[in-house]
């Protein structure tokens, strides 16, 4: 329903009223103090309604005592046809306390025929349209929240919880939207225990910053985890995932960049493959990245293949997984970004700090070396072997 | 994955032009180069997008000259995934001249480089075979 914006005087008013000399006495009382305001006349409630009058109408006078409407219908019908709508009610000397009755059921302010002149008729009319106009924010805020905390509800059920009982490998985790006002971006990751008794883990980044990346990221995560935890042989399951973004993107040129672990049971090497995505650090001995080479992401090349990698693990062996958020924000040097290079040398500073407040700590770091929060997505899945401290 | 808002590092209220420019020179014969200055992140990706879609059409051979750029971000790179597919589809080339290490490294790292189509420099790109 459309109406002036704040601040605008009132325009239009509609008087519900079906007596002829109370209709001139309202004009005259309105034509004194407020000419700019157009004065729509109905003689009953059903008329104004049917008119379409209180669509056009800023504020409503009605008159308790029009035909059709005994007592406080008028009202009720006013008020179910435009529960919005500013409505102040004329009552006679005698029925004051139907005009106290009409405020307490949505009536903005009640009027005494007679009593009211010019300055203050218009005046109710002004409070009447200022009064309802905040109600109708304070509501639409309202309705915003609930709608906010449902989709952070929403969201909240979307992020991973890893499913790692029964391995002997543990998982830290680290996730920041991009998004404003958002808890789940493009980014996701995973880490499950499958059926072989190896543990799978996995970081996307979905190309693109919206809502839509978003709900491609999460699903992307469960279909990967369907797929481990069905068993699927491992070096199908980078083209499998491939097939379930191509056929669920809304882009024809978006694509998801994945690094994917499999630590066996002996937990003597990882087996990494990379799709356009950095290739994890190692912390053990010393932080340091034996970069295989990257195939190209998913959702680029139809027939892509992307070959494993094996990473040695020491006994005391940890592995920090993360998508690009975390290393394309500024360095030290503000005329470089951090890069890989830039995340070893924090993680070295960081050798002290335990495992458990890793994640947390390197996104403080390197949001304060940026200067600023960073606009990109970031996940960080820091994964290793169960008897290693917090 | 940046691909439209705000600027890869957080830039908050800069816009596109005081970040990413180009310089457009017409080599005749259909042959076009477009050389980029700056950063292609999620602020600017969208203005490579509209300057491939602009010349594509006409140019038999784009030459995108990236030597100059600062830093090339995962957008920029969905936009060169798609210029490609653009290019092929109308039987046109697009030919890019990486020139440093900058615009090298985001297309290794990713594993777009086999991809395209790379010349070391801008008089290769042109006097190669089309």
């Amino acid at each position: 329903m459309t109406r002036p914006l704040p601040g605008q005087p009132s325009r239009r008013v509609v008087l519900v009223e079906d007596d002829p000399g109370d209709v001139f006495l309202v004009q005259e009382l309105l034509a004194e103090v407020a000419p700019e305001i157009r004065l729509l006349v109905a003689g009953s409630v059903a008329e104004a309604i049917q008119r379409g009058l209180l669509v056009m109408a800023d504020c409503v006078l009605l008159d308790l005592n029009v035909p059709g409407s005994r007592d406080l219908e008028g009202l009720r019908e006013v008020l179910q046809a435009d529960p919005f709508a500013a409505v102040c009610v004329l009552t006679g000397l005698d029925d004051e306390y139907l005009g106290i009755a009409a405020v307490g059921i949505g009536a903005q302010d009640y009027l005494v025929k007679g009593k009211a002149d010019g300055p203050v008729l218009i005046r109710a009319i002004r409070y009447a349209v200022e009064r309802r106009r905040a109600e109708a924010s304070l509501v639409r805020l309202r309705e915003q929240q609930l709608a906010a905390a449902e989709s952070a509800r929403l969201e909240r059920g979307l992020l991973p919880s890893p499913l790692l009982a029964g391995s002997r490998v543990r998982a830290r985790s680290f996730y920041r939207s991009g998004r404003i006002r958002s808890l789940i971006g493009g980014d996701f990751f995973d880490a499950v225990l499958g059926p072989s008794g190896a543990v799978h883990a996995i970081v996307g980044d979905v190309c693109g910053h919206g809502p839509d990346e978003a709900a491609l990221g999460a699903l992307l995560r469960v279909s990967w985890r369907a797929l481990v935890l069905a068993g699927v042989d491992e070096p199908q399951l980078l083209s499998n995932l491939q097939e379930v973004l191509v056929s669920e993107r809304h882009d024809p040129f978006l694509f998801t960049t994945v690094c994917t672990v499999v630590i066996a049971p002996s937990a003597g090497e990882a087996l990494v493959r990379l799709a356009g995505h950095p290739a994890p650090v190692s912390l053990r001995p010393h932080p340091s990245t034996d970069s295989p080479k990257a195939g190209p992401p998913l959702g680029v090349v139809a027939d892509a293949a992307w070959e494993p990698a094996r990473l040695p693990l020491a006994p005391d062996w940890a592995l920090l997984l993360y998508t690009d958020g975390l290393i394309e924000g500024r360095g030290p040097d503000p005329e470089e970004r951090l890069w890989e290079e830039g995340l070893l040398e924090l993680l070295d500073e960081e050798r002290d700090t335990g495992l458990d407040e890793l994640p947390g700590r390197l996104a403080e770091r390197v949001q304060k070396i940026n200067g600023g929060p960073l606009a990109d997505d970031m996940a960080i899945l820091l994964l290793s072997g169960a008897g290693r401290e917090g | 994955m940046r691909m439209n808002g705000e600027s890869s590092a957080g830039a908050g209220d800069v816009t596109a032009d005081q970040v990413v420019r180009f310089e457009v020179v017409d080599h005749g014969r259909g042959a076009l180069v477009v050389r980029v200055l700056g950063e292609i992140d999620t602020l600017t990706a969208p203005v490579l997008r509209e300057q491939l879609d602009q010349h594509l059409p006409a140019a038999l051979l784009v030459v995108l000259d990236l030597s100059a750029v600062t830093f090339l971000g995962s957008a920029g790179l969905a936009v060169l995934v798609s210029a490609k597919d653009e290019a092929e589809r109308r039987g046109h080339r697009l030919r890019l001249v990486c020139g440093s290490r900058i615009a090298t490294r985001a297309l290794e790292a990713t594993g777009l480089l086999t991809l395209f189509d790379v010349a070391d420099g801008v008089p290769e790109a042109l006097s190669a075979p089309r």
